[in-house]
């Protein structure tokens, strides 16, 4: 295939990927709907996973697309642009992730009555005790925020090392590094749920 | 999924390398040949494979096409309302909106700020409830439910020509330690950092309630001034001074536009009512981060019901709650917003709540009331959300009739 960059970047109907995000970059709002039609499924299938929990999702949905046009200026027109849309939405995600776990020491802090080790663990493996999930969901509901992510993107969503990495913004190295880690405490999550 | 792998060959990374193709293709054949002859490596190399089959196997994550629909629809509105971009009809369209939008958005904060000159006679008309003049630097919030006004001051002076009040009408000049009410006069009144230091009374008659002590009535041609601010908790103004606060989370039709009174903050809290608050809190929170919003609406009205007005608690209860009706789109979410911004003018998750506010407003067709949500959005508020305020306007000031 020639090089995208040299394909025309106002072509009326993008039919490629990184067109399309070109586009966006420059506050084509038609180009930013196709964009929501082709990768909206997939930021929410992402989101879904890593939270484990479906409440507010549609906002960070929503978040993501809205954030897309600026976010779309770095967009490198050689990489996946799915896995440029999907970085957009694992940094929302984290942000959010962020406030929750701020929220959640804080009270915490407040509440004299929390016992230890309910106020030790992590709200989003909470979350994931809500619904009634496969074994390996409930597994992945235990790994750490980082593990998730590599695991969901890579053995879930199917996405290669590189385009994760770049999703990320992490080196490739450390994406293989995490799986590996990963992998290690997903086995013996399963091993001691006995492998239900 | 088998297990069991434990690092028995020195060539089990190559296993894993070849499942994630990292390896070249001969590289990778002849790590999976090895693999064959290899306990170590073949339990490996079938428990990676057997994690792939069981992940790429998992059910796609429910997705509601409607909402997405609609999420659509807001990204297409927020994104045309961003600034950059073309000319394209929708942009037109949009644009028409994003401009009332900013207007009503801008209007209280750059009157706020006020630093370009005006003239002295101009002021921001309330919609019927008088006008508001605003002094260099006056820091103030208006809000407005059916024929009550409410202004949150927190800094500086404003000044208000108020038209005669019905009974059933209330005007409130609200700061953290006083209230100030009027059915129809012409005053001023000064504030700062949240706390009342003068009203000053040019017609008509004003009742000044300062927390913790009794109401004063300033007639036209007196000021009040305060020397010293009173040692009461911050204690949000209330546009119903008389009634105690309800035991259990009200119903109906209030026409309240903020929180209960916290008018019982000497009241000393017994240990069984603080235990059950305690419990109520702890148990609102760990259902809203469980994804249990219902029960956590539920438990935190419980709290507040319950919990004394000095609570450091309130704020997150109050907010949370918020977010928890929103999720399950309880329609009591939009009150429970104002009781937030009513009981913390100066919340910390004030911008938040004011988009949820102006969202639900805006959603069920109450244009003005939105707008009128939207004037209380901080102007340091992150441009995300203000964005999402302004969508909301515009949905609104699209709408036929409007």
């Amino acid at each position: 295939m020639s090089p995208r960059v040299l394909r025309p970047l106002l072509s009326l109907v993008p039919e490629d990927d990184s067109v399309l995000l070109q586009r966006v970059a420059t506050g084509d709002v038609n180009a930013l709907g196709v964009a929501f039609d082709r990768f909206h499924r997939d930021v929410y299938g992402v989101l879904a996973r890593l939270r484990g929990t479906r409440v507010d999702l549609d906002d960070l949905v929503q978040t993501t697309f809205l954030a897309l046009p600026r976010a779309a200026h770095n967009y490198d027109p050689l990489a996946s642009a799915r896995s440029f849309v999907i970085g957009v939405a694992l940094q929302i995600a984290r942000r959010e992730r962020r406030n929750l776990v701020r929220r959640w020491k804080l009270w915490q802090a407040r509440s004299h009555e929390l016992d230890a080790p309910e106020g030790d663990v992590d709200p989003e493996r909470r979350a994931g005790d809500r619904e009634d999930f496969s074994a390996l969901e409930s597994a992945l509901g235990g790994l750490s925020h980082a593990q998730r992510e590599v695991i969901i993107l890579h053995e879930v969503q199917g996405m290669k090392g590189e385009e994760i990495a770049q999703a990320l913004g992490v080196p490739v190295n450390t994406v293989w590094t995490r799986l590996h880690h990963a992998r290690n405490a997903l086995r013996a999550a399963l091993d001691a749920r006995g492998g239900r | 999924m088998s297990s069991v792998v434990t690092s028995g060959c020195a060539r089990i990374e190559e296993v894993e390398a070849a499942i994630d193709e990292r390896l070249d293709a001969a590289q990778a054949a002849e790590a999976l040949a090895h693999a064959r002859g290899c306990a170590a490596c073949g339990a490996m190399e079938r428990s990676l494979r057997s994690l792939r089959e069981t992940a790429r196997s998992l059910p796609e994550p429910a997705i509601d096409a409607e909402a997405m629909q609609r999420v659509r629809a807001e990204v297409i509105a927020g994104a045309s309302l961003g600034g950059h971009g073309r000319s394209t009809a929708v942009r037109r369209a949009l644009a028409v909106a994003a401009a009332v939008t900013l207007v009503l958005l801008g209007a209280a904060m750059l009157r706020a700020r006020s630093a370009s000159p005006r003239p002295a006679a101009e002021g921001i008309d309330l919609a019927g409830a008088g006008t508001l003049r605003p002094e260099r630097a006056a820091v103030y919030r208006v809000e407005r439910a059916g024929s009550d006004t409410r202004i949150a001051l927190t800094e500086g002076t404003i000044h208000l020509a108020v038209e005669h009040r019905r009974r059933s009408e209330r005007f409130v000049v609200a700061l953290t330690d006083a209230e100030v009410e009027v059915r129809g006069t012409r005053f001023a009144v000064d504030a700062h950092q949240g706390h009342l230091r003068r009203v000053r009374v040019t017609e008509g008659l004003v009742a000044v309630r300062r927390a913790g002590q009794p109401e004063r009535l300033v007639g036209a041609g007196s000021t009040l001034e305060v020397t010293e601010p009173v040692a009461v908790a911050p204690a949000a103004a209330t546009l119903d001074p008389v009634e105690p606060p309800a035991s259990t989370p009200a119903a109906g039709a209030a026409t309240t536009v903020t929180a209960a009174p916290r008018v019982e903050a000497s009241r000393a809290p017994t240990d069984a009512g603080a235990t059950a608050a305690s419990r109520d809190f702890r148990a609102g929170a760990l259902a809203y981060v469980r994804g249990q919003p219902g029960e956590a609406a539920r438990a935190l009205q419980r709290f507040l019901a319950a919990a004394t007005a000095r609570d450091p608690r309130r704020e997150d209860a109050r907010y949370v709650l918020v977010l928890a009706l929103d999720a399950t789109h309880d329609p009591g979410a939009e009150r429970a917003a104002r009781e937030y911004l009513g009981e913390f003018p100066n919340g910390l998750r004030r911008a938040e709540v004011t988009v949820r506010l102006t969202r639900r407003l805006a959603a069920r067709g109450a244009c003005d009331a939105a707008a009128s949500a939207a004037l209380g959005m901080p102007e340091h508020a992150e441009a995300g959300l203000r964005t999402q305020v302004a969508q909301a306007l515009s949905r609104c000031a699209g709408a036929p009739g409007e």
